[in-house]
């Protein structure tokens, strides 16, 4: 009976601790009793052969043990989807961080090469850790919904309103355009100690004219409320009138601004410094910096005009109504 | 026919009834090695390494009553159906006549609506 045993002893090594000697000790009954039959059966005493058939149908240890634990899953079917949303989420917004982190760091100490190529490789690390959390969290979650079952217990009343196609916004441009404000945010934030990231080499030539200390912080703010509304759109995916309306408003105040400035004269002065190199005509150096930068403004003002009035045209056409039953799924083609 | 999708049909299935099976099974006392002959003479093969867990599941949902008695000068576990357990099977048995019932109903229908749209002189 070594091969018995030493099967035993491969499955209890699995078992809940507190059942160990109590399921072995059945089991080792159970498999007696079949070899025993087996045994008359064939009208001899078992070899090898026969015992280690037996045992195999029994099972693989590791098999015969996990079904003996009452939890089999870490995460079940309920929350699963949920899960899987959620992780693709994280994952994401990991990538996103590394990359303006990248961005920034380049942006401060230069070789933006070796900066992308650490921040790439340090992703990896991030990606298991918020795999790691990630799971850890949903299966703490599955564990509390099994002892309280809370799932059970919903109201169809307080189901979401149905988003019809029209409503929704695709999760990967709201994404795409998230990266790309923040990564205006952070270049906003350099911009003051380092002008070249807006005026390239120029910068040895030229400052800033003291109109921008009254826009900078309002252009700051504006970018951040931007953040915020394409975060809150990532999550809740679809448009509501009230965002619209904020989207609207914050083009508004973008665009007053581009117009404070457009009035404002020069935005660059010469830079009072003796070290100019005497070569460069820097007044039309400063001339065609100044000149750039209202072309900019002015295509800037327009798409935005364009965008407020796409968005209160979209405001506008809003009822609000409700979709009949199943009616925005009927022409998503789903059902 | 996919073979494997027909295996875990019949799985999920099987799951099911082997509940039932085992409860009425054990209206007689019986431990885990006899009663898994039991019910593979009734047409009911049952691994023993899902049957074995699934009885102790059972009791500790307080269906089944459990002692360790000896017998032909070995120890064993035996199982019989407790007083929750007897209720419970009520339940499950007239839950399987009913879906039984229904199950039938539906199959004949279908069979008639067949028939009838067979064309005449098949």
């Amino acid at each position: 009976m070594d091969m018995l045993d030493r099967y035993l002893q491969a499955v209890k090594f699995l078992l809940p601790r507190k059942q160990q000697d109590d399921i072995v000790r059945e089991l080792s009954e159970n498999l007696i009793a079949r070899m025993e039959d087996r045994e008359e059966e064939l009208g001899r005493p078992l070899d090898e052969a026969d015992q280690a058939a037996i045992l195999r149908e029994h099972g693989h240890p590791m098999l015969v043990a996990g079904r003996y634990r009452e939890r089999q899953h870490l995460i079940g079917p309920t929350f699963f989807p949920l899960y899987v949303f959620a992780l693709k989420m994280g994952l994401g917004v990991a990538l996103l961080v590394t990359t303006v982190l990248a961005v920034v760091t380049a942006a401060l100490h230069g070789d933006p090469f070796r900066r992308l190529l650490e921040a790439m490789l340090a992703y990896p690390g991030r990606g298991l850790m918020v795999f790691a959390w990630t799971t850890v969290g949903f299966a703490l979650l599955d564990f509390a919904s099994m002892q309280v079952r809370f799932v059970g217990d919903w109201d169809p009343r307080k189901l979401p309103k149905v988003v019809s196609e029209e409503q929704q916004i695709p999760r990967l441009k709201t994404l795409c355009e998230l990266a790309f404000v923040l990564l205006s945010i952070g270049w906003l934030l350099l911009l003051p100690r380092s002008p070249s990231l807006i005026l390239g080499p120029a910068a040895a030539l030229v400052e800033y004219a003291p109109v921008w200390r009254f826009v900078y912080v309002p252009m700051v703010l504006l970018a951040v409320a931007t953040a915020i509304l394409h975060v809150v759109d990532f999550v809740r995916p679809y448009r509501t009138r009230s965002r619209e309306l904020t989207r609207v408003a914050i083009n508004v105040a973008s665009l007053f601004l581009m117009v404070f400035l457009s009035q404002a004269g020069d935005l660059f002065f010469p830079r009072v410094s003796s070290a100019l190199p005497e070569a460069v005509n820097v007044p039309r150096v400063v001339e065609i910096i100044n000149a750039g930068f209202r072309i900019g403004m002015a295509v800037a003002a327009v798409i935005t005009a364009i965008e407020i009035w796409r968005g209160v045209r979209r405001a506008r056409r809003w009822n609000g109504a409700p979709l009949t039953p199943g009616s925005a799924h009927a022409r998503a083609g789903r059902w | 026919m996919d073979s494997a999708t027909f295996d875990n049909l019949r799985l999920e299935l099987r799951r099911g009834c082997l509940v039932v099976a085992v409860l009425a099974a054990l209206r007689t006392e019986q431990y885990g090695y006899t009663l898994r002959k039991l019910l593979a003479e009734q047409g009911l093969n049952v691994d023993e390494g899902t049957l074995y867990p699934l009885l102790r599941r059972l009791e500790t949902q307080g269906l089944l009553l459990s002692e360790w008695r000896e017998e032909a000068k070995r120890n064993k576990r035996f199982y019989r159906l407790s007083d929750a357990g007897t209720e419970i099977l009520t339940h499950l048995l007239a839950e399987w006549r009913s879906i039984d019932g229904s199950l039938n109903a539906i199959l004949s229908e279908s069979d008639h609506g067949h028939a009838r749209s067979l064309p005449a002189g098949r």
